[in-house]
Formats: C-alpha cells, sequence, structure tokens
C-alpha cells in the first residue's frame, strides 16, 4: 500500500503587529514557522496506518522554498525509519489550485492508494488543495475525517466525518482515495532524538517547477490584490435577562454566557439530491439570486 | 608487677584454630567484596580522581565531625557513638595483632604493659561503652519510636544485635577474666570491673568463671569473626560503600546537570542499569536506607507516587549477583509516575548524609523517556512545541515579550550595542500574566534608581532552556542554549543580572558546558551590593510581617540564603518570620521539574502545602524570589481564599516601594 501525505510548512502570524503597515504585507522575520498541525496529523495517520499494516509505503510530499525542507525533516522525525521517502517541489504558491496541480502532477508519477493531507492550512485557511488534488487525480475524497479504518481485502475504507455538534457521519469509501484529515483524528506524537538524528541525514527528492508538465489548466486561479488588517469586530456584550432578579443576573454574568447556540440541520441523499438542497439554502437565504442558478 | 595481660590466656592452646576461623571469615566477606566491586563495575566509566587532596581533607573532616549525619540530632549521636565505638575497639584490635603476629615472635617485645596497656584498657573500655550505648538508642529507635522513613528489614535486627552481643560479651570475657587473674589494676578496665562484680555478686564461683571465660571467649570470637563475614552481606558494607560515596562526591556545581552528546546515537539517557556511570551505581550501594531523602521530599511528603529512598532501593537491586541486566529501568523499576512527580528541588541530596544523588538519576531517566522513547506527561508536548515554535514555554512568541516595558525607558540591547549590564527578563516574568509583570518593572525601577547602565533583550529572548532540560529534554536545552550563547556573543556581553533562579541558575552553572563566558548575578546580590554601596537608598520602611520562601533554585541550588534575609532586615521595621522549613530545608513551591504544566495527578498540592506553613507564621504575607514560586503560590492563596487577606510579593517589587 502507498501512502502519499501532502505537509504544508505554514507561518504563523500570532501577533497583531506582524504586518508590516507600510507594505501591507507580513513580515516573516515576525512569524513562527511550522509544519501546519493539520497535516501533523495526517503524518501521525499515515505512520499509525503503516504501525498496522507492515506492508507500506509513506512518502512525504511538500511544496516551498528551500525553508520548508526543515519542516520536513520534522515530520520524518515523528516516524523515523517509517517513512520512506521525502519530496519537496521546489516552488511556492499562495493559489490553492497552482499547488493542487503540482501536487497532482507528482504524485501521479509516484502511484497511490491512499492520499492524506490537513482539513486545511492554518496560515491561509483555504481548505481547498486537498479537494483539488482528488478531482485532478479522479478520485473520490473524503474531508475532515475524524476516524480511519482500513479494510485491507476489500481495499476500502471507513471513515467517519465530523459534522459539528457532536454529530459524525460514517461513510465506506473505496480506494485509491483521498483522505482531508481533521483535529480529533489523532493525537500526533513528539519526534524521538535518534529519529531527528535520522531525519537530519535523510536525503529529500527535490523536483523543480520547470519539470513539472502541465496541461491546458495551468494557471492560478486566484491573486492576491490587497493586504489589510480587518477592522477590530465590535465586541458582542452579555446581557442577561432583564426578567430576572439582580442576583440571578449578576451569577449569570459571573458564569459567562447562557446564550443558545442555533441547531443544524443534517442533509441526506446521493449527491445531485444534496446539491439540490444547498442550492436552495443559498437562494432563500440570498447568498445566491436565482438567475445565478 | 607490670600491668599487663596474656592475650590467650586461658585459650592459649587453640591459637591455631584462632586464624583459621579468622582466615575463613575474611575469605568470605572477601567473595562478598568482590561482588559489591562488580556491582559497581557493571556501569559507565568516568574520570572523577581530581582533586584526591582536597578530597580526601573533605572527607576525613566529614567523619571526624559528622555534620552531615548531625543534621538529624538523634541519629547523628547514635551514629556518632558508634563509629567512635568501632573505630577505638577496631584500632585496640590492631594494636593486639602488631603485637602478637608481628612484634612478639620476631622481636620477642610486648607493647601492651606498662602504663600504655593502663591507659589502652581505660580506652578501649569507655569507647566500648560508648559503642554500646550507641547501639542500645539504634535499638530503641528502630523498635520503640520506629519513625516512619526507617524501613526495618530482618537483615538490620540481625546486625544489631550481633554487635550488641559482641560488646556486651566482650565486657563478660573481661569480667570473668578480671575475677580470676584478680589483678591490682582492675580499675583501669572500668566496665570490666563492674561486669566482673555483677558476676561475683550473682555468686558464680571461680572455677565456673573460669570455664565460662572460655566459653565465652569462643563465642565473641565466632561473633566477630561472624560479623566480618556478614559485613559486605549487610547494611555494615556503607561503612565502605558510603565513604567511598563521600570521598568521590561530585565536586561539580550543584545546580548543574550532566550534558550529554545529542549529534550521534540511538540510544539517550539511561535506559538499563550498565547506562548509569560507576559512580551512579556506587551511589545506590551508598544509600543506607536511612530514609532523609524520603521524609524532605515534596513529593513523597504530599501523597505524590515518588519515594527518593526507593528509587534507589529499586535501583539497587541490580547490584546484587545474578540480577538481570537487561531490564528497561522506566516503567519496570521506577514507574511513569514517580519518575515524573520529582520537581528537581533538591531536597534529598541537601540532607543525604552520604551525597547520594538522587536527582541526576531521575534526569538521565527521563531524558531516556523523552528523547529515546518519546514517552512523558502528555502535557509536556505542547510546551516541548511551544519552545521549539515560539521559544517560551507558553507559546506566546517573542513579539509579546517587550510588552511588560511599554510604559518604560528601556534601552534594548539590539539597538544599541554597548550596554554594560543586561537585564534578563524571563519568560515567566515577562509573558505569563499582568500579575507577573510587576516585578520586572518593579527591577528596571531599581536598576534606574541606582544609575546603573542596562539594557534588555526583548524580543531577541529566547527560554533559557532550564524547563526543558530538567523535563528530560536536552535536545531542545542544547538547542536554546545554543542560540542563547550566540545572542550574547553577537552583542559582546559580559555581564548579566536576572530575578529568576532558574535562568540564573542555568547561565550560572550550565551555559559554561557550552563555552559561554558571562558572569551572572541574581537580582538579590545585586540589590544587596547596591545597598551596601549606598547606590541605592531605603527611604521609609514597611510596617507588615513577612516571611520568606526560598526558592530551591536559588537557595538549594546556588546557597543564596543570606542575601534576602538582609534586604528584609533593611527594609521590614520588625523582624521577619521564618517558616518551619527555611534555608536549606525550604520546601519547594511544586513548580519546578516541569511540574507546573502538569495538573497534579494524585496527593496534595504542593503549593498549598507551603502556603499553610505560611500562614501559620502568622505573617501578613509571604514574599518569594522566583517567578514560578509565585505564579504557584497565587493560584493556592485564591484556592484557599485567603486573596484578601494574605499578600504575595516578589521581594524586588518590595525593595522597589521603599527606595
Amino acid at each position: 500500500m502507498k501512502i502519499i501525505v501532502c505537509a504544508k510548512r505554514v507561518g504563523h502570524a500570532y501577533h497583531s503587529s506582524t504586518v508590516d503597515l507600510s507594505t501591507g504585507h507580513i513580515d516573516p522575520g515576525k512569524m513562527v514557522f511550522m509544519l501546519n498541525p493539520y497535516d501533523e496529523i495526517a503524518v501521525e495517520e499515515a505512520i499509525r496506518i503503516k504501525e498496522h499494516i507492515s506492508d507500506c509505503e509513506i512518502i512525504l510530499i511538500t511544496l516551498g522554498i528551500f525553508e520548508a525542507e526543515e519542516t520536513l525533516r520534522y515530520a520524518f522525525a515523528m516516524g523515523g525509519r517509517r517513512i520512506n521517502r521525502m519530496i519537496r517541489i521546489n516552488y511556492e504558491s499562495f493559489d490553492p489550485w497552482e499547488t493542487a496541480l503540482a501536487l497532482s502532477n507528482v504524485i501521479k508519477k509516484i502511484g497511490f492508494d491512499i492520499i492524506l493531507c490537513g482539513e486545511k492550512a492554518i496560515d491561509d485557511n483555504c481548505s481547498q488543495v486537498g479537494t483539488f488534488v482528488a478531482e485532478l487525480l479522479n478520485i473520490p475524497q473524503v474531508s475532515g475525517i475524524v476516524k480511519l479504518d482500513i479494510v485491507p481485502q476489500g481495499k476500502k475504507t471507513l471513515v467517519e466525518r465530523y459534522l459539528g455538534k457532536g454529530d459524525r457521519e460514517e461513510m465506506e469509501c473505496c480506494l485509491p482515495a483521498l483522505f482531508t484529515v481533521g483535529k480529533g483524528l489523532n493525537d500526533p506524537r513528539y519526534p524521538s532524538l535518534p529519529n531527528r538524528i535520522l531525519a537530519e541525514k535523510m536525503k529529500i527528492e527535490e523536483i523543480d517547477w520547470i519539470d513539472l508538465e502541465f496541461g491546458s489548466e495551468e494557471k492560478a486561479l486566484t491573486k492576491v490584490t490587497k493586504f489589510f488588517s480587518p477592522k477590530p469586530k465590535t465586541r458582542k456584550m452579555f446581557t442577561p435577562d432583564s426578567s430576572l432578579s439582580a442576583l440571578e443576573r449578576l451569577n449569570l454574568m459571573m458564569s459567562g454566557s447562557s446564550s443558545k447556540k442555533e441547531g443544524s440541520t443534517v442533509l441526506e441523499g446521493s449527491a445531485n439530491q444534496l446539491a439540490d438542497h444547498l442550492v436552495k439554502f443559498l437562494v432563500q437565504n440570498k447568498f445566491l439570486s436565482k438567475e445565478d442558478k | 608487677m607490670i600491668p599487663s595481660r596474656e592475650i590467650f590466656w586461658n585459650v592459649g592452646s587453640q591459637q591455631g584454630a584462632v586464624y583459621l576461623v579468622a582466615l575463613m571469615s575474611v575469605a568470605i566477606a572477601s567473595i562478598g567484596l568482590l561482588q559489591h566491586i562488580k556491582g559497581w563495575r557493571k556501569g559507565r566509566k568516568e574520570k572523577i580522581f581530581d582533586q584526591a587532596g582536597n578530597r580526601l581533607k573533605y572527607f576525613f573532616r566529614f567523619l571526624l565531625s559528622h555534620e552531615r549525619i548531625r543534621k538529624d540530632t538523634y541519629a547523628g549521636v547514635m551514629h556518632l557513638f558508634i563509629f567512635w565505638g568501632f573505630v577505638v575497639l577496631f584500632l585496640g584490635t590492631l594494636i593486639i595483632a602488631f603485637q602478637e603476629d608481628l612484634l612478639l615472635p620476631f622481636f620477642g617485645r610486648k607493647v601492651l604493659e606498662g602504663n600504655f596497656y593502663l591507659i589502652y584498657s581505660l580506652v578501649l573500655d569507655l569507647f566500648g561503652l560508648l559503642a554500646i550505648v550507641g547501639v542500645g538508642l539504634a535499638l530503641y529507635r528502630r523498635y520503640v519510636l520506629q519513625p516512619e522513613k526507617l524501613d526495618n528489614k530482618p537483615s538490620d535486627l540481625i546486625l544489631l544485635c550481633l554487635i550488641l552481643f559482641i560488646l556486651v560479651s566482650g565486657f563478660c570475657v573481661e569480667g570473668f577474666r578480671l575475677n580470676v587473674s584478680n589483678p591490682q589494676w582492675a580499675l583501669w578496665e572500668p566496665v570490666g570491673w563492674l561486669f566482673g562484680t555483677i558476676f561475683n555478686v550473682l555468686g558464680i564461683a571461680t572455677s565456673t568463671q573460669r570455664g565460662l571465660h572460655k566459653i565465652i571467649w569462643w563465642l565473641h570470637l565466632i561473633a566477630s569473626m561472624g560479623l566480618i563475614a556478614y559485613f559486605p552481606f549487610s547494611n555494615l558494607f556503607h561503612v565502605v560503600s558510603s565513604s567511598l560515596n563521600v570521598f568521590f562526591r561530585s565536586l561539580k556545581p550543584s545546580g548543574a546537570l550532566v550534558p550529554i552528546d545529542i549529534q550521534e546515537g540511538e540510544q539517550f539517557g539511561v535506559a538499563h542499569i550498565q547506562d548509569f556511570t560507576w559512580k551512579d551505581l556506587l551511589d545506590l550501594d551508598a544509600c543506607t536506607r536511612c530514609g532523609r531523602c524520603q521524609e524532605n521530599c515534596p513529593a513523597a511528603i504530599s501523597g505524590k507516587p515518588l519515594n527518593p529512598k526507593k528509587v534507589i532501593q529499586d535501583l539497587r537491586t541490580f547490584l546484587q549477583p545474578f540480577s538481570h541486566n537487561g531490564v528497561p529501568l522506566v516503567s519496570n523499576i521506577v514507574s511513569e509516575a514517580e519518575l515524573w512527580a520529582c520537581t528537581t528541588c533538591r531536597a534529598c541530596m541537601e540532607v543525604c548524609p552520604v551525597f547520594v544523588e538522587h536527582l541526576n538519576k531521575i534526569i538521565e531517566m527521563r531524558r531516556h523517556s523523552v528523547l529515546t522513547e518519546s514517552k512523558f506527561p502528555s502535557e509536556y508536548k505542547q510546551v516541548f512545541k511551544n519552545l521549539e515554535i515560539f521559544g517560551d514555554t507558553l507559546g506566546k512568541g517573542k513579539l509579546f515579550r517587550e510588552d511588560w516595558a511599554s510604559n518604560l525607558t528601556i534601552d534594548r540591547v539590539y539597538q544599541q550595542n554597548d550596554t554594560g549590564l543586561l537585564f534578563w527578563v524571563g519568560c515567566m516574568s515577562a509573558l505569563y500574566d499582568e500579575r507577573s509583570k510587576n516585578t520586572p518593572i518593579a527591577a528596571a525601577k531599581i536598576l534606574e534608581k541606582a544609575g546603573l547602565d542596562f539594557g534588555i533583550l526583548g524580543e531577541e529572548e529566547l527560554c533559557c532552556g532550564d524547563a526543558a532540560r530538567r523535563m528530560g529534554n536536552e535536545y531542545l536545552f542544547q538547542h536554546l542554549a545554543k542560540k542563547n550563547i550566540e545572542v550574547f556573543r553577537k552583542y559582546k556581553i559580559k555581564k548579566v543580572v536576572t530575578h529568576c533562579p532558574h535562568c540564573f541558575n542555568t547561565f550560572k552553572n550550565e551555559y559554561a558546558q557550552f563555552g559561554a563566558d558571562i558572569e551572572v548575578v541574581h537580582f538579590m546580590e545585586l540589590i544587596v551590593t547596591l545597598l551596601r554601596e549606598g547606590k541605592l537608598n531605603v527611604k521609609s520602611k514597611i510596617d507588615d510581617i513577612f516571611t520568606y520562601h526560598d526558592p530551591c533554585y536559588l537557595g538549594r541550588h546556588n546557597s543564596i540564603y543570606m542575601e534576602p534575609r538582609e534586604i528584609l532586615g533593611l527594609i521590614l521595621n520588625s523582624d521577619m518570620k521564618e517558616m518551619d522549613s527555611f534555608r536549606d530545608k525550604s520546601f519547594c513551591c511544586g513548580a519546578g521539574g516541569g511540574n507546573m504544566w502538569r495538573a497534579a495527578v494524585t496527593g496534595r498540592r504542593i503549593e498549598g502545602l507551603r502556603v499553610e506553613e505560611a500562614v501559620k507564621t502568622d505573617a501578613s504575607g509571604i514574599i518569594t524570589s522566583c517567578p514560578f514560586c509565585e505564579i504557584m503560590f497565587d493560584s493556592a492563596v485564591k484556592q484557599k481564599g485567603l486573596e484578601y487577606s494574605f499578600r504575595l510579593m516578589d521581594i524586588i517589587e518590595l525593595v522597589n516601594r521603599v527606595t
């Protein structure tokens, strides 16, 4: 079994002063860089699969500049000898489609049974690359999984997705497939020192952007036009029900909000039916006009 | 008639048998000794024969003064009695052997005659009595008082009874001999004479006494030789192992841990018994099970699973012959709960009379657990990742590091290159919460008042690595230490002042291991100097009564006890109050060794016990000088609902208020 894990080096801007107001860009010197926590979960899941199914090959792929190798080595150190190859595509793109193109191009050549990606990257929160890669490779995709069981004989998997508020959706998915993993799938391990030492010695295969063979769709679909700091959010003050006594109101305020969360509905049916439902919902709530439909 | 005595009087014809028994017992003892040596040699090699002169000098001071053993008065006096009793009796026996086996056969001369014999008899009698009193005290303590720290094994009883029998039978023999031979100088052997008088009063006939003398003489001999043979197999072996341990005690700075090579290898720290050094294994053998560590360990007192004595004794089983060396230590011999409960407060090592080093064994096993196995309490993963990604344990990031100084005008070292003194703020003070920022603010104001030229690193500060190192993550520690040293070099920093005892200890004792060349002072040392030089003046005094908590990393690790008391003496109107445990016996706040980031699993909260102790003094507040202690006490004080009645402050804040 071949498992491919896509890992991203993310720059985390943890402080409001990280954006240089004169240029509108984030100052890299004021960011911290790390392996995307969701991708970390994906790496961990791959390692756990290999612990159960010995006949397994794990390949880590990243797309990024030279510094991304450090992150890739961290991911390698989590698994040590269990990880077979590391590949870095020497290119950095802000566009999910472009990234997915590059990744799918390389993945297609390697071959695969399972592709694991993080649900989203914590720097841009796009959550698109995984889905695009699945689309480009023409394989099924389940997003945000929180449980993954592999049935080795039938070449299929049982997965669970988290729907929010405690609801879970159980699915069966044939292989090969792509899964984007959500928080809660596992608790990623901390690399041991021997594995870190090993990771430093491991060779990372480098693929240059130019060497990739793109088709006609070779183009970034989005472009960053402007960075700006968000307006400060208006803060919602909690005002307890005025019919209550003063003491009860005080107690409520001190114990925090008692606001009720709105319930959600789970849609069921075939993909077509679901899409219809969604469009209906969007039109009803005036996200789409009837003409768009 | 010249006072003297015939050594083999009344038993003369069987001298050969005596030597045979002696030879046999020495042979058995040698086998035992070899087994111990074999046990020590299981460990790795380590060269510690440096400063042999100093070591020897200290060894004799240790033996003569008993200063470390006397810290527990009862046990100290008891040990002193038995020790000196046996030293003198042993020397006496040596003199006999010297005379009988060397002087008499080869030169036909005797030393034990005349006045020397009389004094010899008197001294031996008195010291024999001293030893009996000592053994009596020991028996009373062990079996009547039964302090909790002592665990009684059958071998302890056998040993004490054997010693008592040897001493009493010796005096019996002396009494019978005096009665039968009836010399004029009988009173020079007072204890023997007393025994003889008792036998006479009991009305035992002289001929019977002569027969009894022979029987008991042999019993005495066999018991003595038995003791020699039993010696390496019993607790009495501490005479050798503990003495060696005192001689080979660590002369390194007490706050420093030994670095390990993290560049190469598959195995780090201690996984199996043979990964310890021979000195570590000697340590295990030197443990006399006195239980002082257990009595002072904050983890043990607060009901956590750790008991330092048990850890040492459990590890010691590997020194016995036929023990299985391949057993992994962590989780088989030392449970994970025990391993991670240690706060690295060093109370155990401070009270250990024979310099057993509990701490480095625990850290070495933690290193194995973290570095090789990647197994540790789940809370620590985030701490390690925070340190790796953000450079501080809290995961806040360097951009928040200057927040505390936003209302002050302080030089940043990276803007001005020629700062004389670096004020190192530390993560806990700069990042933890609003309250913890009071200390660096007060410190900066004091430095300003004293007119000192100083700067801060601000955004370029990283965690000193103490927490990572004590949690066993040597990789992370060395990583951080090297980065910090690089920054020191970049700005040519020579002198550092800090108020965090953990940073202070790490800089002072551990950074030199990685080539740092800096002078480090703790803020209190600086304040004392400034006050003495008159650069800082106390303008008013404080009326409240406070008690002072000695942080472990300042007190026990670096022996700073006088400075805070001197400062408090100058700024308080009345005397400060001491808690029950203070100075080198100070009780930990529970934060050390990574326990700050861990939910207390079992037992009572350590900081709660300490705050209770502080409240008991009737002081109006507790003063400390460590950001970690402050955070721990803060939560304990609030938990007890004392936040409006019991104050908690850093000594630096107090000094800032009155100068």
